[in-house]
């Protein structure tokens, strides 16, 4: 044997490999050998031992079966539903290309599988570039609009055009879950798939359905859809932006009035003395230097209000889906567009809400853009050419088609709402384009509902005035929530006055800080702080203040933390303020972590998953990493991603740390395990393991207040609302370890009222938190935590003995006949409480359990009566403002005189340091409900 | 969007190449990440791959090395996903093995000699396994399957080579199957 029995190039002989000419060689010089013959046979037989032995593989693998993986295909794949579709409507044609397919052997799965069809309609983004500079658009990310075009959101409106015949033929086949639109929705979402096509800037809509009408319907409901999603938001972003300017035009203005009064004051002193008093021409500039700035930013305003008129949804439908050789009109773009109407007629709100009527759309967008003229004919195809940024805007009302072309003249007339133009010197000409400006002096009310808001919240009914003597306490769980203020901002930003039920005034009031004292013993981990004061919106009454101050935890000594994010990613999430935002304040929040916490991140949507494994807080690259990554996409199951984060948590638990899940959402739990009540008792259940919930409620539109609420009250957590970055910062910066570390929890509060001095009271707020009176003293009632260097306050408004106050409820009840109440205590005039308390109000009592705790401790303390000559403090008197402005925007029937214009006032006269600028922020906004909430002039 | 732009793999290609690679590369997707929804997840992708594929197939053109090469990427990008993304509660559970050595009783003789393989088969490195099979379940050449795990043809023929070596080194000593 003269050759290596480990030669390579023997194996692949053997095995028949092709070989190259030296290998050839190396064999043929060998072949004869008999020791190599033998070399190559035992080859030959353990490959055939292989080859059996490989088709001997037990099948543990289910093999991908063919329908499944066609029925993938079909999906995806680029256009095939115009092949399709083409070969099902006209009957001979495919016929013969059966045949053809027949004769090409491959007749099989067309015939098995016709029944599915694919319909596609194409929507193109307007790139960037298409828009003059000024645009007030926002999110050219392609990636969010195409996440848009997948989300739940727009499945469920196009799911709600559908006819009930339609809906039918769609759920045919599929067990109906709790509501036909829901099930419509998920059904559309699961039949749809979304293909983008990034270099056009293009993503098509695919619907795939037996029935070649309902997925052609469908496929061009979801664009239609798409349209209106972007045109509501435009619209909204922009007036954001018009109203952000129109605040600092307007304190611009005040500041140029400030000057002017100045100077004026100079002049006069001027006059007096006979020469110009130091500083008069430094004056001087100064004023002309803030009228420039004044006319700068008028100016701009001007423009950017001119622009909201243009707003367009930055796409258009280029090419709706076809069933046969009939294009299937959404049967409002059959109709033509009536005779643009008067803008003027409307307001803002009016024109949001017709350009969403799907039924009215083209001619809301019509009347939005004013156009002059319209063509509309069967030969008119050309579209006359327009400057690109004015067909970018244009195009969305051009309903392009074989056959019909609506062609738009004379864009360069422009609309302005007459919203716009309230402010007392904005009476903008724009003389060289023709614009109806219509001088009306306010903005509207709320917005109506509208299809796309599925806010939900809560009912929310006031405390009523209720008598010592029938209740003599008054028992609550306290509340260091914020939401609703967030929301209530959001809203009043909006140009919206907020829904009654948004509004808890608790939340309102908590929002601020109160400078009360700082716990001075260790013996228990807050401070009470009590305070009496008039109240201002009612004569006679009183305001007893109890404030809870929780001892601070510099940030540096915390106990380590355990983090779980629970992020929703689904469709709904997809927009800037929601998916982005979240982004932004969670990196936020894990940069102040460092080496001894622990993140983790679990999304959900459809599914989910865990998007980052526990880790500790020194990777911050991993963790930045991770937060980038999240995208948005698929319906919401809040229950399995909850499920989840519990369990990522429970595996890290962090020992005498901070255990904590921060659910990030827009609370619209869509899938599995959304029913409230099963949710609730889900968190219940996993708030007994010590792991506490943080929930971030984001966005708007979809919000679902109440449920999120609910969620954080039985998880032993706290609600945010995050609309914005300042807000994130506020709940992830300065507020953090009130956020994230738990002091004492469940604590309560019961208010014992002496009859002697108070006729009757109210608790301001706190509706949703009321407890019974025996709850107080049983220790498994759940009742609300307190962070550290939270405060917490509470308003009891008091009618005080002897006032003569239309609140006190006097024919509710007759006077008690065994107790010792004003009414009978003449005949025991030797009462000991007469005397003994006679200088005191209420006691204060304070249940609350160490955060790892199981039993309460109690705390009391006594208020007296107001003393004549202390006035009330500054602290006290902003809360009082800020209650007015609650009570105000509730339309509460206990607002007695309550008027804007002394919310505002005593708002202003205790800013006091206004740390962060909260305080002047809540003017700003008294001003606005109060300009909002105003009556509008009848328009006639 | 014209309408007869059907994707490089016509329908009755892409019908076929899912009939008769669907199998083999199941088993190879399994064999690469140990676990079925993530190989069924895998052989799916790839021939959805092969449905959008650009560049039409050549009438001389082998499909198999090509799928086989999507699928290992479809995997490998899986596992890279996972690096970050485990779907579901349960948490990472794999680690690319063999099937069981459990084959039905029925066919006796070539059971045993297939059982006898797959276990000695066990002790031959996952490189050396992956390319056997490769070659001999998906009858690859040494050229496809260099192009497959981006290799050298030498690199993979000394592989196949080195693993039947120690397999029928071991075949021998530890049962009959060879003399």
């Amino acid at each position: 044997m003269n050759f290596d029995p480990n030669d390579p190039r023997i194996t692949a002989h053997a095995l028949g490999e092709p070989l190259d000419a030296e290998a050839e060689a190396f064999i043929r010089e060998h072949e004869a050998d008999p020791a190599f013959q033998e070399a190559v046979e035992e080859i030959q037989q353990t490959a055939a031992l292989l080859a059996t032995a490989f088709a001997a593989e037990p099948e543990t693998v289910e093999t991908v079966d063919e329908e499944s993986v066609l029925a993938n295909v079909s999906q995806p794949a680029k256009p095939p539903s115009r092949f399709k579709l083409f070969v099902f409507s006209s009957p001979r044609i495919a016929a013969s290309l059966v045949l053809f397919l027949g004769l090409a052997g491959a007749l099989g799965w067309w015939l098995v599988q016709p029944e599915k069809f694919t319909a596609t309609a194409t929507v193109q983004v307007l790139r960037p570039e298409f828009e003059g500079e000024n645009v007030l658009v926002c999110g050219n990310d392609f990636q969010v609009k195409v996440g848009i075009a997948e989300s739940n959101a727009l499945a469920q409106a196009a799911a709600e055009r559908l006819s009930t015949a339609d809906r039918d033929l769609l759920l045919k086949g599929h067990p109906q879950m709790d509501s036909w639109v829901e099930s419509a929705t998920a059904e559309i979402m699961r039949i749809t798939t979304v293909e983008p096509d990034r270099k056009a800037y293009q993503f098509d809509i695919n619907v795939q359905h037996p029935d070649e009408q309902l997925a052609a319907k469908v496929a061009n409901y979801l664009a239609d859809e798409y349209i209106n999603y972007n045109v509501k938001r435009n619209i909204e972003i922009s007036m954001r932006t018009v109203e952000l300017l129109r605040t600092s035009t307007e304190q611009q203005r005040q500041k140029v009035e400030e000057i002017r009064e100045e100077i004026n004051e100079y002049r006069k002193s001027f006059k007096r003395l006979g020469f110009a008093p130091d500083g008069y021409d430094a004056k001087k500039a100064q004023l002309a230097q803030a009228e420039a700035t004044y006319a700068e930013l008028k100016r701009k305003s001007q423009t950017e209000m001119a622009q909201v008129a243009l707003v367009s949804a930055d796409a258009r439908i280029v090419s709706k889906a076809t069933a046969g050789e009939e294009t299937i009109m959404v049967a409002e773009y059959a109709a033509p567009p009536p005779a643009p109407e008067s803008v003027g007629a409307k307001d803002r709100d009016a024109l949001i809400q017709e350009s969403l009527k799907p039924a009215n759309r083209p001619k809301a967008r019509i009347a939005v853009t004013n156009v002059s003229q319209i063509n509309l004919s069967d030969q008119d195809v050309n579209m006359p050419v327009v400057d690109s940024r004015v067909s970018g805007y244009a195009g969305v009302a051009a309903v392009s088609n074989e056959k019909q072309r609506v062609a738009i003249n004379g864009l360069n007339s422009i609309a302005v709402d007459r919203y716009w133009s309230d402010s007392p010197d904005s009476s903008v000409d724009f003389s060289n384009s023709s614009v109806d400006f219509f001088g009306v002096k306010r903005e509207s009310q709320r917005l109506p509902q509208e299809p796309f808001n599925r806010e939900g919240y809560d009912l929310i009914k006031d405390n009523e005035f209720v008598t010592p003597q029938v209740e003599p306490l008054s028992t609550f769980s306290i509340d260091v929530d914020t939401a609703s203020y967030a929301n209530v901002r959001r809203m009043l930003r909006g140009g919206q006055l907020p829904p009654l039920d948004v509004v808890r005034i608790e939340e309102l009031i908590n929002y601020f800080d109160y400078d009360y004292s700082v716990p001075e013993t260790g013996e228990h981990p807050f401070s009470v702080n009590t305070e009496v004061a008039p109240v201002p919106w009612a004569q006679e009454h009183y305001l007893v203040r109890i404030g809870l101050k929780g001892y601070e935890v510099p940030w540096n000594e915390r106990p380590a933390s355990n983090l779980v994010f629970l992020v929703d990613v689904s469709g709904s999430m997809s927009s800037a303020n929601k998916l982005g935002l979240v982004k932004q304040a969670l990196t936020e929040l894990s940069l102040r972590l460092d080496r001894r916490d622990r993140v983790a991140i679990v999304v959900y949507a459809g599914s989910s998953g865990l998007a980052l494994p526990s880790t500790t807080a020194d990777n911050q690259e991993t963790i930045q990493h991770a937060l980038e990554q999240l995208k948005s996409g698929g319906s919401t199951n809040g229950g399995q991603g909850i499920e989840l984060a519990y369990q990522v948590a429970q595996k890290h638990f962090t020992e005498g740390g901070n255990n904590r899940v921060i659910l990030c959402t827009d609370g619209d739990f869509n899938v599995g395990v959304s029913d409230r009540g099963q949710l609730t008792r889900l968190i219940e259940d996993k708030a007994k393991s010590g792991v506490y919930l943080s929930v971030c409620g984001f966005g708007m539109g979809n919000l679902k207040d109440d449920m999120m609420e609910s969620l954080s009250n039985s998880g032993n957590g706290n609600y945010a609302y995050i609309d914005n970055m300042r807000e994130a910062r506020k709940v992830f910066g300065q507020d953090l370890s009130g956020t994230m570390l738990t002091i004492a929890k469940d604590v309560k509060i019961q208010v014992e009222f002496n009859p002697a001095n108070v006729a009757a009271y109210r608790l301001i707020g706190y509706e949703n938190r009321m407890l019974a009176a025996k709850d107080f003293n049983d220790d498994q009632k759940d009742a609300g935590e307190i962070g550290a260097g939270h405060t917490v306050t509470a308003l009891y408004e008091i009618v005080p003995v002897g006032a003569d106050s239309a609140a006190l409820p006097q024919d509710s009840v007759d006077p008690l006949k065994y107790q010792q109440t004003e009414g009978n205590s003449a005949t025991q005039s030797n009462s000991a409480s007469k005397s003994e308390f006679s200088d005191e109000w209420v006691t204060v009592k304070l249940r609350y359990k160490q955060p790892d705790g199981d039993t309460s401790t109690l705390m009391s303390t006594v208020v007296n009566g107001p003393s004549e000559d202390t006035a009330p403090s500054a602290d006290f008197q902003f809360a009082t403002a800020v209650a007015e402005f609650g009570l105000l925007l509730r339309k509460s029937e206990y607002a007695g005189e309550a008027s804007w214009p002394a919310v505002i006032e005593r708002a202003r006269d205790a800013l006091g340091a206004n740390q962060g600028g909260h305080r002047s922020e809540f003017v700003e906004l008294a001003r606005k409900a109060q300009a909002l909430s105003s009556p509008l002039p009848e328009s006639d | 969007m014209g309408d007869d732009s059907l994707s490089a793999a016509s329908r009755p290609q892409l019908s076929r190449a899912i009939q008769v690679y669907s199998k083999p590369l199941s088993r190879y997707a399994y064999s690469l990440c140990g676990c079925v929804h993530r190989s069924q997840d895998a052989v799916q992708d790839t021939f959805l791959r092969l449905a959008e594929r650009d560049e039409p197939i050549k009438p001389e053109e082998r499909l198999g090395p090509w799928l086989f090469k999507v699928c290992r990427s479809r995997v490998i990008d899986q596992f890279r996903k996972e690096g970050r993304m485990t779907p579901g509660a349960e948490l990472p559970e794999t680690n690319p093995q063999l099937p069981p050595v459990d084959t039905p009783r029925e066919s006796a003789e070539r059971g045993d000699s297939a059982a006898a393989v797959w276990e000695q088969m066990g002790n031959l490195s996952p490189n050396q396994r992956e390319v056997l099979r490769l070659k001999f379940q998906a009858q690859l050449s040494y050229r496809e399957i260099a192009d497959v795990l981006d290799l050298s043809v030498s690199n993979v023929g000394y592989l196949v080579h080195t693993a039947m070596a120690s397999l029928r080194q071991r075949l021998r000593t530890e049962s009959d199957l060879l003399g």
